[in-house]
């Protein structure tokens, strides 16, 4: 996972405060709260949703939007509160699935992947 | 009630007018309002025109920012802004992606190049009024911009007519030679050609159309009984099936060019027709060699499948950059070679088909696809908000889902006070 979020970084026009949370999130949530197979699918999850750069565009204001295929976007730090209250049980499965794009801007299936997370998760 | 209506000249002068407010008007939703606008990082009021320096003394293209508030009590996002008029003028337009939280702002930006935003056949003192339709989730915001010649046009403006007036006529004669080898079968075409098409045929076996058309065609040129009696039959004669050839390669990789290749490229662009004559010419021909296609195809085969690891390293993508790219990109252009090709005229791949497909909720037939070329002539690109006319059903679903999905995800995390 490290490895992905620095080949991230190295996007020289979207290397700022990229996942700051995210990364505390995979550090310290994922090896207490998600099982072996959960983590693996995390990691497949953003390993697709960074593949791409068009998936992502940023504010005016800095913030990091993550893009949808329709082109609706939602603030990457919406999207990392949302995971992390998922993985402390906050929301449930079938609730984050409705919070979240089907799609991502690459046509990268957000849902169904979030699904596999979700059902290899111990929570 | 009043609302922000720029003037803009042609030769940058521009003014607000209609009142004092800049109050929401009437019949519009007070959910989300235009709290102010700037031209060029000035600011514009409705109360004192503003005159900016001259065109000359700007640098790149103008900008119009108009600054959204939303004053209702749930956050709102602006879905799309439509401006079929400025898109038609060359004018871009972009705007807050993320949803606006109760009393914060979002902006919508105009971007207008100097030189396309009205034509030079407009008289001075024309204008032409164009207006926006933002759309937010709380409803539509109606903006409107007037464009006004107040000036003849420049020199530079002229120019640059001249110009593509010039090019005009070169790309049609190729687009007449591009698109009689798409309707020609180019597999009997290359036939024709002689063994020496394996060239073209590899480069059609990759899907590289464009290369594989050029080849072909320039290969075929040395056969034609009528340029052989040309001024430079000479110089065909002398390069030869496999001269062209390589000539054609040279125009794809942009590299230079020898003074009797210089001379045959300069002839074919003077007198394009001829491509259309030698096309016509070895379609008939091929017509008749028809039958022995499959025996040549046949033995052709391993040689191509030898070359195509070698061929993977010959850049094609330079092509866009020759006459004759530029020639096939003006006929892909128009959406006639199929969506995969369109698509690579807006700098896309054979790749990005897929996405292009999912994210415009194409289901993939001719009339849905040719709402994707249509959309994308008028400027939408991979990953934004497709235009309210070009929607498909399974795309006005889709952002319907996608818009509940981020309004609930607000919703829930209000909630849960994170």
């Amino acid at each position: 996972m490290k490895k992905i979020i620095n080949n991230f970084k190295n996007w020289s026009d979207l290397n700022e405060s990229v996942f700051p949370s995210l990364e505390k999130l995979f550090t310290k949530k994922m090896t207490t709260k998600l099982s072996t197979v959960g983590r693996s699918a995390l990691e497949q999850l953003f390993g697709l949703i960074i593949k791409n750069k068009i998936n992502f565009i940023k504010s005016e204001d800095g913030a990091l939007l993550l893009k949808s295929s329709t082109g609706v976007t939602v603030p990457v730090s919406q999207l990392e509160k949302g995971l992390s209250a998922l993985i402390d049980g906050k929301v449930t499965r079938d609730e984050f699935i409705k919070m979240v794009p089907a799609k991502l801007a690459d046509g990268t299936p957000f849902s169904e992947l979030t699904i596999n997370v979700i059902k290899g998760s111990s929570v | 009630m009043k609302y922000l209506t720029p003037y803009r000249s042609f030769n940058l002068i521009t003014e607000a007018v209609e009142g004092t407010g800049l109050a929401t008007p009437a019949g519009q939703p007070a959910g989300a309002t235009v709290l102010s606008c700037q031209f060029n990082n000035k600011p514009v009021t409705d109360t004192k025109p503003l005159t900016i320096p001259g065109l000359e003394k700007v640098a790149g293209p103008s900008l119009i920012v108009w600054t959204i508030q939303n004053n209702d009590k749930v956050p709102t996002i602006i879905v799309a802004v439509d401006g079929a008029d400025l898109e038609v003028k060359g004018a871009l337009t972009d705007w807050t992606r993320s949803p606006i939280l109760p009393g914060k702002t979002g902006t919508v930006t105009l971007k207008v190049s100097h030189l396309n935003s009205m034509d030079c056949s407009d008289k001075v003192g024309s204008n032409n009024l164009a207006n926006l339709a933002v759309t937010t989730s709380a409803g539509k915001v109606q903006i409107q911009v007037r464009f006004i010649r107040e000036a003849a046009p420049t020199r530079a403006e002229t120019c640059t007519v001249k110009r593509l007036e010039s090019e005009h006529n070169l790309l049609t004669a190729l687009e007449i030679g591009t698109g009689l080898l798409g309707m020609a079968f180019p597999p009997l075409l290359f036939v024709s050609a002689g063994i020496s098409a394996l060239d073209a045929k590899m480069y059609w076996d990759q899907g590289d159309k464009k290369m594989a058309g050029l080849t072909a065609l320039f290969m075929l040129l040395p056969g034609s009984a009528q340029l052989a009696k040309s001024a430079i039959g000479p110089a065909l004669k002398t390069l030869g099936p496999k001269g062209m050839s390589l000539l054609a390669g040279k125009l794809a990789k942009g590299t230079a060019l020898t003074v009797i290749e210089k001379g045959v490229v300069e002839a074919i662009a003077k007198n394009p027709t001829v491509l259309q004559q030698v096309a016509a010419g070895a379609k008939a021909a091929a017509a008749k060699a028809a039958p022995v296609v499959k025996a040549v195809a046949a033995k052709a085969a391993p040689v191509v499948k030898a070359l195509k690891p070698i061929a993977k390293d010959v850049a094609t993508d330079t092509i866009v950059n020759t006459v004759y790219g530029k020639g096939y990109d003006a006929v892909a252009g128009t959406g006639q070679f199929g969506l995969a090709e369109f698509i690579k005229t807006k700098g896309y791949t054979q790749n990005d088909v897929k996405g292009i497909l999912a994210a415009f909720g194409s289901d993939d037939t001719k009339e849905q696809n040719s709402m994707i070329v249509s959309a994308m002539k008028e400027g939408w690109k991979l990953g934004n908000i497709v235009p309210e006319k070009w929607r498909t059903p399974s795309y006005k679903a889709q952002i319907k889902q996608d818009t509940d999905a981020v309004a609930l995800l607000n919703k829930k995390l209000a909630e849960l006070g994170v």
